[in-house]
């Protein structure tokens, strides 16, 4: 079982994510909007598990209800940079010579942008909203994804399975998308498990920056961004969604590294 | 390792760490880094609090907000309130060595009048002034365009320059006045510094250097001065306040602020044109949790326009009790029984007073959407023209006014006056009553204080019932300080300034 | 090998004048007026559009541009629109600290990173290579800014063992270099990790056992040596992130730096700033990359070929 912990331990941790996103009604009764400005920065208590916030919302209610745009964040991101990301690799790998070089220099000049730049200017230029933010995250992992389909298509078009699909006539989407992509499925799912723990932690990092989220949204980095201002008077208001944040990158993390150790083959063999 | 017990010892019976620099550098810090070194490039408070040790004016504020002299030993007006003649102070020297007498006044005010320099702070002069000119080295008569009775005020706020330093724009990076601080060293994106000026005329304040920081981090702030690692913090954020009283090396400064926060609402956008609607909004508020949510109670419910350090602030305004019945029989009785949507536009570290009024708002199912803007789209945004505005949705705009020179017609005339409609003046909400255009002329031309509080009193009050805006409250600027700091006060508007 | 070094040092002029052209135009994309800005909320318009002339912003696109690149070209960036200083002076003062706090990070990222990842290499499949590669991970799954904030809480305030903020003493690095390197401590570790477990398992490396070399020598020298191709390679790549990062962890300990620099102009739309900073970035990711493949080159001569 040792072997596999992390495999269990990142599968857990995202089936709670799932649990909570999807009852989180049922697990607790409160509004996550619903202000109560009498009743602001209330310490955790019986009424309020984590405390309440400084218009006097639930922040227990709110952590559970940011389960849903945590989730949210990593489907729409990871899957806005496999599309924009995996047809222009598998192009470049399979077409090779020029198609192959401008695909890859225009990438190269992407990755060597720092990302938080390129988001901030993305997002102050479309305007701030999670949208235009998770729009800045999923480009600036294009390369990332755009590499790595690349390399697969390379080795892929060269086995057998492709040299005969080829002989017997299928162009080359075919071959590409019925037999490299099934191929190469595997290690685009672990590289897209692996930044999806990323993508939750880059959104927060732009609400750091008051892009992200907006108000009233109850998404984890926003609140803690937000309760990075009472720090030191209401530590737990940034406390609790940190931790969260933390857990579920974790178990993203932990995940991805899991199932690539549980699909190598060389893994199983169990010898030091 | 007995050092280290020792400093948990000192933590825990104390609470923080002992200062770790020297005891005669003065370290301030900010929210935002200087604009510019030239006091007539720029509007921000901020700025002026790090120009203030440097530079002089003809008249000043004292503590009490009255106006004392300064460069000036005395002023009078002639009868119809247009002509000024000012004595000034002699024996007075710039940091530079020039010595300070008529000519540096008429330079200073020239460069403010001259249209093509575009001086960033000199539309208040350019709007009051016609010309200067010396009757003798140490006099100065002032020609006005309108009789003004708080030019006095006027003065308080316009730095005067060493005239031998103002080429090519030197003195935007290079300040020299006459101050009891010299400019030593601008390190851009760190700090600002001033030794102290060993010639100066007045009274020598304690500290041998004043450094000057900032940070837009509030936490920042409120650990910086935990830790002893600066001296005083302005602004401090509310929530930090009640924790720093307990704090027995920390001393709080607060003070009556000019500063009014509104909501300005846009009188072209059909649901607000309805006077019914915007009064229904003003009912609809909760002040007074409002100011004990987001500002811990360092502020206070504003029922006028004008905040109670201003000149003619009148605490007999009436305003709009918080009325949840009262407010929706109005929206009922105006057709909007079902409310409406609303944008509300405002600066991104003012959103929380924005996202309190949604939630208020909401109760009267009037559905606002938050526009959060950085300073770089926000003035852009807000001083839209009525195309412009109607264009972009800006139902509303969330901020706030305060006027430096603490008179009432600085602070009521770009607001709420016909001509003052945006992007000429800061009438978001094109609001216009000819009535209170007129009352306002009569005030500000009116040399007998009376007379002219009446009238401002009035002035008042229409425009409270008129609501044009929805005015929420009169924030109190809030500083911390090292307990052992005596020589810093706060300017209303929210200036650190040093007591002269 | 001097078309291929022909090839690489060509890039690098043709990515700086396409980044000039695509930041130049970014931020004139950006919303906000940097006049009206400059002159403040309580201006009146014909002061804003004074000031707009002053700043040069009323000229066409393309005047504004080719203005830009001549001066550019002998070193003149422009001057901020808020300090009025030249931007490659400011520039200049302030990425030596950058430069030294990425620097600091990254070696500590290294070390930390390459001895779990070879700790846990070798003692694969036990708690121990689990406990350190949980560890690893979990100090990329923290957010940035918060384990900062909290480190500073705590450390710096409540413990007085370090400086709060600002880069005044060596000690001043300690927190800052911290949080910074534990992104790329879990990715260099998980790294060194894989490339030693695929060594280790090779031909030669049994043979070196065999022939009775202690396991250190065959792990440091051999393996180790050979597992650094692809942990070099992602210096190169991961030095533009860093970079990145820094923007956060110096507005958080108000470090001198270019990043916070960076925010301010954003901020404040100080196109000049934005521009000179965004260059002088790309140029050194550019640079950095380009020694990269050298030293790749240098480290396993059959890649040089590739």
């Amino acid at each position: 079982m040792l072997r596999y912990r992390n495999l269990t331990i990142g599968t857990a941790v995202i089936a709670l994510l799932i649990l909570c996103g999807l009852f989180a009604p049922l697990i607790t009764r409160q509004d996550p909007y619903a202000q109560n400005l009498a009743a602001t920065f209330q310490p955790p208590s019986a009424a309020h598990f984590f405390g309440s916030d400084q218009y006097g919302r639930d922040v227990f209610t709110r952590i559970l209800y940011g389960a849903r745009w945590a989730l949210f964040e990593v489907l729409l991101s990871v899957g806005m940079s496999l599309i924009l990301g995996v047809p222009l690799g598998m192009a470049a790998g399979y077409f090779g010579s020029t198609i192959d070089s401008l695909i890859m220099w225009s990438t190269d000049i992407l990755y060597a942008f720092p990302g938080i730049v390129l988001a901030i200017l993305l997002v102050a230029v479309l305007g701030p909203s999670l949208f235009n933010t998770l729009l800045a995250i999923s480009i600036f992992a294009v390369p990332v994804y755009a590499r790595l389909a690349r390399n697969l298509t390379l080795t892929l078009k060269q086995m057998e399975f492709s040299e005969a699909a080829h002989a017997l006539g299928a162009g080359p989407f075919r071959i590409l998308f019925t037999h490299i992509l099934r191929n190469a499925f595997v290690p685009l799912l672990i590289q897209a498990t692996l930044t999806a723990g990323d993508v939750i932690l880059s959104a927060s990092g732009l609400s750091f920056l008051g892009l992200g989220a907006q108000p009233p949204t109850a998404e984890w980095g926003a609140m803690m961004s937000e309760g990075r201002n009472f720090l030191g008077v209401a530590t737990y208001l940034s406390l609790f969604p940190g931790l969260t944040i933390t857990i579920a990158a974790l178990g993203f993390n932990l995940f991805g590294d899991g199932l690539r150790d549980f699909l190598d083959p060389k893994f199983h063999s169990g010898r030091r | 390792m007995p050092r280290l017990c020792f400093a948990f010892l000192l933590l825990a019976l104390l609470g923080c760490r002992p200062l770790t620099h020297p005891k005669d550098e003065l370290i301030i810090m900010q929210t935002e880094a200087p604009r510019t070194m030239d006091p007539a490039d720029h509007t921000e408070t901020y700025t002026t609090a790090v120009l203030n040790p440097i530079y002089e004016s003809l008249t000043c504020f004292d503590q009490q907000l009255n106006i004392v002299p300064q460069l000036a030993t005395q002023w009078h007006s002639s009868p119809d309130g247009i002509t000024w003649t000012v004595n000034l102070r002699p024996g007075v020297r710039f940091h530079d060595g020039t010595p300070f007498n008529a000519q540096s006044v008429i330079a200073t005010f020239n460069r403010l009048l001259d249209t093509k320099r575009g001086l960033a702070g000199a539309s208040n002069v350019r709007r009051a002034v016609l010309s200067v000119e010396a009757s003798n080295p140490l006099t100065v008569i002032f020609h006005l365009k309108a009789p003004f009775a708080a030019f006095p005020h006027l003065l308080a706020i316009t730095s005067i320059i060493s005239p031998a330093a103002d080429h090519d724009g030197a003195l935007s990076l290079h300040p020299v006045g006459t101050g009891p601080y010299r400019f030593a060293e601008w390190k851009t994106g760190e700090y600002v510094r001033e030794v102290r000026n060993e010639n100066y005329w007045g009274r020598m304040p304690a500290p041998a250097e004043i450094k000057w920081m900032w940070t837009t981090e509030p936490a920042l702030m409120n650990m910086a001065i935990q830790a002893g690692e600066v001296d005083a913090v302005n602004p401090l954020p509310p929530m930090f306040a009640d924790a720093l009283q307990h704090n027995t090396k920390i001393r709080l400064l607060k003070g009556k602020s000019s500063a009014v926060f509104w909501v300005a609402l846009n009188t072209h956008y059909k649901p607000l044109s309805d006077v019914r609607v915007r009064r229904a909004l003003n009912y609809a508020t909760d002040r007074i949790n409002l100011v004990r949510s987001q500002l811990r109670n360092y502020g206070q419910p504003a029922a006028g326009p004008l905040g109670p350090a201003t000149a003619d602030y009148s605490p007999d305004i009436q305003g709009y009790p918080f009325d949840l019945a009262k407010a929706q029989s109005l929206m009922n009785q105006a057709g909007y029984s079902n409310g409406f949507p609303m944008n509300i536009a405002v600066l991104e570290n003012q959103a929380n007073f924005a996202e309190a009024l949604q939630a208020m708002w909401s109760k009267i199912h009037v559905q606002v959407t938050i526009q959060k803007l950085e300073s770089g789209t926000f003035a852009q945004v807000i001083f839209g023209s009525p195309e412009q505005k109607a264009a972009a949705h800006t139902d509303s705009v969330l901020a706030s006014w305060s006027s430096a020179s603490l008179d009432a017609e600085r602070q009521l005339g770009p607001l709420y006056r016909t001509r003052s409609w945006s992007p000429a003046g800061a009438n978001l909400g094109f609001y216009s009553n000819p009535h209170l255009d007129t009352l306002l002329d009569s005030a500000a031309a009116d040399l007998d204080p009376i007379t002219q509080q009446a009238t401002y009193k009035q002035a008042q009050q229409i425009i409270s019932d008129d609501a044009p805006q929805v005015l929420l409250f009169y924030s109190m600027d809030l500083a911390a300080l090292r307990r052992d700091i005596s020589d810093l006060w706060l300017f209303p508007g929210g200036d650190l300034e040093l007591a002269k | 090998m001097n078309s291929y070094l022909a090839r690489k040092l060509l890039a690098v002029p043709i990515i700086l004048l396409l980044t000039s052209l695509l930041i130049f135009s970014a931020v004139r994309l950006l919303p906000g007026d940097p006049a009206r800005l400059m002159a403040g909320m309580q201006a009146d318009q014909a002061t804003v559009e004074t000031v707009r002339h002053r700043l040069g912003f009323d000229q066409p696109f393309t005047i504004q541009y080719t203005r830009f690149l001549t001066r550019a070209l002998h070193g003149d960036l422009g001057n901020s629109i808020r300090s009025q200083q030249p931007v490659a002076r400011e520039i200049a003062q302030r990425l030596p600290y950058t430069i030294a706090l990425t620097t600091a990070s990254f070696s500590i990222a290294i070390l930390f990173g390459l001895t779990f990842g070879v700790l846990a290499a070798i003692y694969r499949g036990t708690w121990f290579d689990n406990a350190l590669m949980v560890s690893a991970i979990s100090g990329a799954s923290v957010a940035n800014f918060w384990i900062a904030l909290m480190a500073m809480n705590f450390f710096a305030v409540k413990l007085g063992w370090v400086p709060l903020m600002g880069a005044a003493s060596w000690r001043s690095y300690i927190l800052p270099s911290l949080t910074l390197a534990l992104a790329p401590a879990a990715v260099i570790a998980r790294m060194t990790r894989g490339s030693m477990l695929e060594i280790i398992h090779q031909d030669y490396i049994r043979t070196a056992r065999a022939k009775g070399l202690s396991p250190a020598a065959v792990y440091l020298k051999h393996a180790l040596r050979n597992a650094l191709v692809p942990i070099v390679t992602s210096i190169g790549l991961n030095f533009a992130a860093l970079l990145g990062g820094a923007v956060i962890t110096e507005t958080v300990f108000n470090w001198p730096g270019v990043g916070r620099l960076m925010i301010d102009a954003v901020r404040y739309r100080d196109y000049a700033t934005i521009q000179g900073i965004t260059l002088v970035t790309v140029f050194f990711v550019v640079v950095i990359n380009l020694l990269v493949d050298f030293a790749v080159g240098f480290l396993n001569p059959r890649i040089r070929f590739n």
